[in-house]
């Protein structure tokens, strides 16, 4: 277990490095680096030199070291603790809480491959004999790349047109991901979804009832470019009737009732006929924004208002919530711990002071911070970190508490005792002695933390004060999803999803807090 | 303690003592009277003081920028020029009003000139539908309550306003909704004395104030008193009259004559907008005036009052129509302010209201949006034809929404820059993806002002080659790592773009910024609290801001966002609290923004209004957004809309089709219909477009 962490990081490291220096772009893995680029205080850069980007060789370097830190100490350090062996054995027995955080595994890893499972950037292209990875590339490919030459050309690839346009030629190829959408910026076209006729009546599958809305017949099904579009009733043409020219001119009025034609009017070129005869696509339902989920098109569970992929989103979101919960955690209990252990070891005088200190913080109406903070912050530094600085100022003080307790009570304890008389330095008590002696306390309560840390982001995003319109959050699309009651799928969706995240981590942190119960190992004497 | 008790005793003594003094003291002090009398010769001669000081001021600029210009040379001295000759009209303007004598003039019959030319617009079309029948209830609702009632002073100018009064109150002339020419009001017969600038007024005999009183021509110059007096702040009411009107006379009871400071177009238009005060009830007008008056209803000339009964606080304002109203008969008022009673109640939420419609609560609702027509309005009482829908293409100018860019802000000063941004902004999508491809491209600052728009202007069309094109014209040739134009020297090609930070326009810039990447084009997203940005954007701090700045028909306006006045002071640095957010100056701008001001003939204002539309479009400064000609309404059944040859559902230029009451209310109809709901029988579902207004939409350029 310990050496595949120690690998994990080892690989990830390295594939860091790689990626940049053979201008290859990794999933998760090229985050140093372009995190590296985008904020000017990551980077040495000199005019008219290629930026040193030392925050990324630093990230990468670090990870490779204690990656093969980890995996060379598990070859040669002592067999670990018996009792904590017992634990871990305990943990497993709990089935629920070891098959949810095995499922958590799995989601974190889906989630870390990032543009190989999500993206509008095809995984790979045969084009012209050759294969070219775009997905893996950190710059975009232009359409003119693959023979493009229109007015497009000159825009970044889409590889979806590409796919659809090379559907029925041998040579060339396009792979898509599994979902080929990106979570955010990536607005689709207004979707469609097939009508069947039978016995004169328009529905939405065989056994649909008649169709009530909007169908249309369309001169390009991809790019929603619409020929003709009916208002039905019962199946029937009933309402009016509007036509446009492959150019998107308004040229054809009509009036329908009860599929009889009543009177229409053409203003285009050319004759009433020939644009009636144009050929378009059979007569598809017209799904705006948001549209309910269409598998044909690809939209397993719909489109947001805004038109993105559903499905896209919340994978979007997943990964928010996983990169926050990596960045919150290590900071928040680092400085929960140091500032606990202190408090309890050394007492008097820096307890009290700090007590009242975190008194201050955590009277301080938190939502108010955020709101002000959120209007005044301009908007090319607002995003994760802002809100994460914000998350973090206010999320330690519980830890503290938690850890002044136990250094209190274990402070007094003989192995404390014995450290001081064998000379061990404050620092080595601290962190040598006493946090492996009450890591038990904090190992249960990380679950919890991280379910609170989904949670706010959640919440501040749902009130509009979290992170900005390009990170894909659950909170916005419940947000989105309310405002569009008619829209169930919204906010079904997220709610399973957010829902069944909390669930999951509850589990593993009941599982880990039963485990870790220290009365079914240690006696107080 | 029994100091305690004192000290109690002491402090009850206080309190009646404080009590009964100022009981007495406030009826010594507040005078409430309406003393208009006394204020008349005061005001004149604050005016005259006013005038006097504005004078020496211009001529002391005259003989300041005369000097410059001597010495200027180029750019400047052109500049000079320019600003000189505006100076020359100011000078005019001051001589003329001087020359006018008291600003409140009460004068005799006989000072009328004998040769004017009296007109009274009765050949024009009638408005509204004869069949119309009078009587019903008619039920909106109201996002909030009003913060008041009183039509003049401290929040006076609330959304309701027009509901209250200015849809509702006949001036003394007004423009004929579809042909905008002038049309009889208050005023029987008016003219035009030979210099354009005096409108003279004789009032209709029958005119009467909804308390039975007539109408007097004193009662104009009370408004003024009203408005201006000492005993309202409100800067914005005292500021309008003394610049915008330049003398008030009264001739007889029922003649008078109102002066503009300059000769304009549809002068007795712009004259006629003042409103009479009915003297009896002001007549405890006093400096808490704005308390007193707060929730009381004036008399009106128009045909619905307010009655006390009719105020339910925070819930409802019911207005009930007048019997026996003065103008009932007038031909452009006999078809129209049909339902008895209009009933506004308070509902908060927008959905919520809609529910309310859905269920028959209220009687229309507004659907232009898309979201509101298709999905919304897919209901069963619209399918059963309980509920008829509309869509009206009017005639009304169209808002100037779209992206106003700071050329005082690098790299907006470049115009290649801001060509390139033209084209990469992807407008059509937005139209497409948002708004289901039922709005239009926006093609010009102020389009839609029929004869003052020129039609030839076209927007920019979205393009990727000749974005980039643009863009490499203006150094930026080489292409970063992310997609984004730099200079030779690293300059990233980015521009923030400020909005208020609303869903709609998070989800409008987000298909923006999307599209303007593939152009190269970073478009950062700035999206702050409504009031954050406005005062970022009075202080001329945005690069790009999006805006729709609402101005009112017959005329275009371009002075106060053209005109150098409003862009940099004496020191060239940007002048904060205008509305010239492009921080736009030049010379010929100038100029011509002053002629579309105080051009007399409709060629002169189109000339010089065509002119700017084009500059504007030359110079790039402001993106066109998206619009809409039409307005959609879906209406109960017993809401009927007119439908003759002289109206067709509603006469053309008006903002929103309920503004001019030209629908009325079928009591026979609504029984029959309610009894058709609770029965379960049907009518046909009737969606209904009325394009015989419409101006025939451009076809786009192509690229």
């Amino acid at each position: 277990m310990i050496r595949l962490i120690g690998l994990f990081l080892l690989v990830l490291g390295s594939l860091a490095a790689a990626g940049e220096a053979m201008s290859l772009a990794f999933p998760t893995a090229r985050w140093f680096f372009a995190v590296s680029r985008e904020f000017p205080w990551l980077k040495f850069a000199r005019n008219g030199t290629t930026p040193v980007l030392w925050f990324g060789w630093l990230s990468a370097a670090l990870l490779v070291l204690s990656g093969a830190w980890i995996i060379f100490r598990s070859f040669t350090s002592e067999p670990p603790n018996p009792i904590t062996l017992r634990k871990i054995r305990r943990f497993r027995e709990i089935k629920r809480g070891y098959y949810s955080f095995l499922i958590l595994l799995a989601l974190g890893c889906l989630a870390t491959l990032d543009q190989a499972v999500v993206g509008k950037r095809a995984l790979a292209v045969h084009y012209n004999g050759k294969w070219t990875y775009p997905a893996f590339l950190p710059t975009d490919l232009k359409n003119r790349d693959f023979g493009i030459s229109d007015e497009t050309a000159e825009a970044p690839a889409d590889y979806r047109k590409l796919q659809q346009a090379w559907k029925k030629s041998d040579a060339n190829r396009v792979i898509m991901p599994l979902i080929p959408f990106d979570p955010t910026g990536d607005t689709l076209p207004p979707r469609s979804r097939g009508l069947v006729k039978h016995d004169g009546i328009y529905r939405e599958g065989f056994r649909g009832k008649p169709y009530y809305g909007l169908g249309a017949n369309y001169h390009d099904v991809t790019d929603s470019k619409m020929h003709l579009r009916f208002t039905l009733r019962k199946g029937v043409f009933t309402g009016p009737v509007e036509g446009w020219n492959p150019a998107g001119t308004p040229v054809y009025i009509a009036e329908y009732k009860e599929g009889k034609l009543l009177s229409d009017r053409y203003t285009g070129a050319g004759t009433k006929e020939e644009f009636l005869a144009a050929k378009s696509s059979d007569l598809r339902a017209v799904k705006y924004h948001p549209a309910p989920p269409i598998p044909e098109v690809g939209n397993w569970l719909g489109t947001t208002s805004e038109g993105y992929d559903v499905l896209a989103y919340l994978y979007g979101g997943l990964q928010v919530n996983f990169k926050a919960a990596i960045i919150y955690l290590p900071i928040i209990y680092f400085i929960g711990i140091t500032l606990g252990m202190m408090m309890g070891y050394f007492g008097g005088w820096f307890d009290l002071v700090s007590q009242r200190m975190i008194e201050i913080f955590s009277n301080m109406p938190f939502l108010f911070v955020v709101i002000i903070c959120s209007s005044m912050v301009p908007m090319q530094f607002k995003g994760l970190p802002v809100i994460l600085t914000i998350l973090v100022l206010f999320g330690w003080m519980g830890i503290t508490y938690l850890m002044r307790t136990a250094a209190y009570r274990d402070k007094e304890r003989d192995y404390i005792s014995a450290a001081k008389v064998l000379g061990a330095s404050t620092p080595r008590i601290l962190f040598g002695h006493l946090l492996p002696n009450t890591v038990a306390i904090l190992v249960t309560v990380i679950p919890f933390t991280m379910s609170g840390l989904v949670f706010a982001l959640t919440s501040l995003d749902y009130l509009g004060f979290g992170l900005p319109p390009e990170y894909a959050t659950w909170g916005r699309l419940l947000n989105d999803g309310l405002s569009n009651l008619s829209a169930p799928w919204l906010v079904t969706s997220t709610f399973l999803v957010l829902v069944g995240l909390l669930i999951l981590i509850t589990f593993v942190g009941e599982a880990v807090r039963e485990a870790f119960d220290p009365k079914k190992f240690t006696y107080y004497r | 303690m029994r100091c305690l008790q004192y000290l109690r005793l002491f402090m009850a003594l206080a309190a009646c003592a404080l009590v009964t003094t100022s009981c007495r003291r406030e009826d010594k002090e507040i005078e409430r009277k309406l003393a208009f009398d006394a204020f008349v010769p005061i005001y004149n001669h604050y005016i005259d003081g006013w005038l006097h000081t504005q004078q020496e001021f211009t001529e002391k600029e005259i003989v300041r920028v005369t000097t410059e210009l001597a010495a200027a040379q180029g750019e400047a001295k052109t500049a000079l020029e320019a600003s000189l000759t505006a100076l020359r009209i100011d000078q005019e303007k001051w001589k003329f009003r001087l020359g006018l004598g008291n600003y409140l003039k009460f004068s005799d019959p006989a000072e009328i000139p004998a040769n004017l030319v009296w007109e009274n617009g009765m050949d024009q079309p009638e408005v509204g539908d004869p069949a119309a029948k009078k009587g019903g209830v008619f039920r909106r609702y109201i996002p909030s309550f009003p913060p008041t009632l009183r039509p003049i002073g401290p929040n006076a100018n609330n959304f309701f306003r027009g509901d209250l009064y200015d849809f509702i109150d006949i001036p003394l002339v007004s423009l004929h909704p579809e042909t905008m020419k002038t049309i009889p009001g208050l005023a029987r017969e008016w003219a035009t004395s030979n210099d354009g600038r005096t409108i003279y007024f004789r009032l209709d005999p029958e005119a009467r104030y909804s308390d039975g009183q007539p109408i007097k021509a004193k009662d104009f110059l009370i408004t003024i008193y009203i408005s201006v007096s000492d005993n309202i702040v409100y800067p914005y009411s005292k500021q309008y009259y003394r610049e915008n009107v330049a003398q008030l006379v009264m001739y007889d009871d029922m003649t008078l004559s109102i002066s503009l400071p300059e000769a304009k177009i549809y002068a007795p238009f712009f004259a006629g907008g003042v409103q009479p005060s009915s003297p009896t009830f002001y007549s405890e007008y006093g400096p808490d005036y704005a308390e007193r008056y707060q929730w009381r209803f004036p008399p009106t000339t128009g045909a619905y009052e307010v009655k006390p009964e009719g105020i339910v606080n925070g819930v409802s304002i019911t207005q009930t129509r007048i019997k026996n109203w003065w103008a009932k008969d007038r031909k452009y008022y006999q078809y129209r302010f049909n339902p008895d009673k209009l009933v506004h109640t308070v509902v908060r939420d927008e959905s919520k209201a809609f529910e309310l419609f859905r269920a028959g609560e209220f009687d229309t609702a507004r659907l232009t949006m898309p979201q509101s027509w298709y999905e919304k309005s897919e209901i069963e009482p619209v399918y059963n034809g309980y509920i008829e829908r509309y869509t009206f293409y009017k005639r009304y100018p169209k808002v100037p929404r779209g992206l106003y860019l700071n050329v005082a802000k690098p790299p907006l000063d470049d115009r290649d820059i801001r060509i390139g941004i033209q084209h990469a902004m992807n407008w059509q999508k937005v139209i497409d993806v948002l708004f289901r491809g039922d709005f239009q491209r926006l093609n010009a600052f102020n389009e839609g002002y029929i004869t003052f728009s020129d039609p030839s202007i076209i927007a920019r069309p979205f393009s990727i080659n000749l974005a980039r094109a643009a863009f490499a014209k203006a150094g930026y040739t080489q292409e970063g790592r992310d997609g984004i134009l730099t200079k030779s020297d690293g300059t990233r090609l980015s521009v923030s773009m400020s909005y208020p930070g609303m869903p709609m326009y998070d989800r409008m810039f987000a298909v923006l910024r999307e599209e303007a990447k593939s152009c190269g084009f970073d478009l950062q997203l700035d999206s702050l609290e409504a009031n954050v940005l406005y005062k970022k954007e009075m202080q001329k701090q945005h690069e790009m801001v999006i805006g729709s700045w609402m101005i009112q028909p017959p005329v275009p306006d371009f002075h106060q966002f053209l005109h150098s006045s409003n862009a940099i002071d004496e020191k060239g640095n940007l002048k904060p609290q205008t509305n010239n957010v492009f921080s736009w100056h030049r010379a010929d701008t100038d100029a011509l923004s002053e002629k579309v001001r105080a051009a007399t003939t409709p060629e002169d204002l189109r000339d010089a209004a065509w002119k700017l539309q084009h500059i504007m479009h030359d110079e790039a400064i402001f993106v066109p957004g998206y619009t809409v000609d039409f307005d959609r309404i879906g209406s109960w059944r017993w809401v009927r809309w007119p439908d003759c040859p002289d109206t067709r559902f509603s006469p053309p230029v008006v903002y929103e089709p309920h503004d001019v009451f030209t629908f009325w209310v079928d009591d026979e109809m609504k029984a029959e219909t309610l009894a058709a709901r609770r029965s379960g029988k049907t009518y046909p579902e009737s969606t209904k477009t009325i394009e015989d207004y419409r101006v025939k939409p451009t076809e786009p350029a192509k690229p």
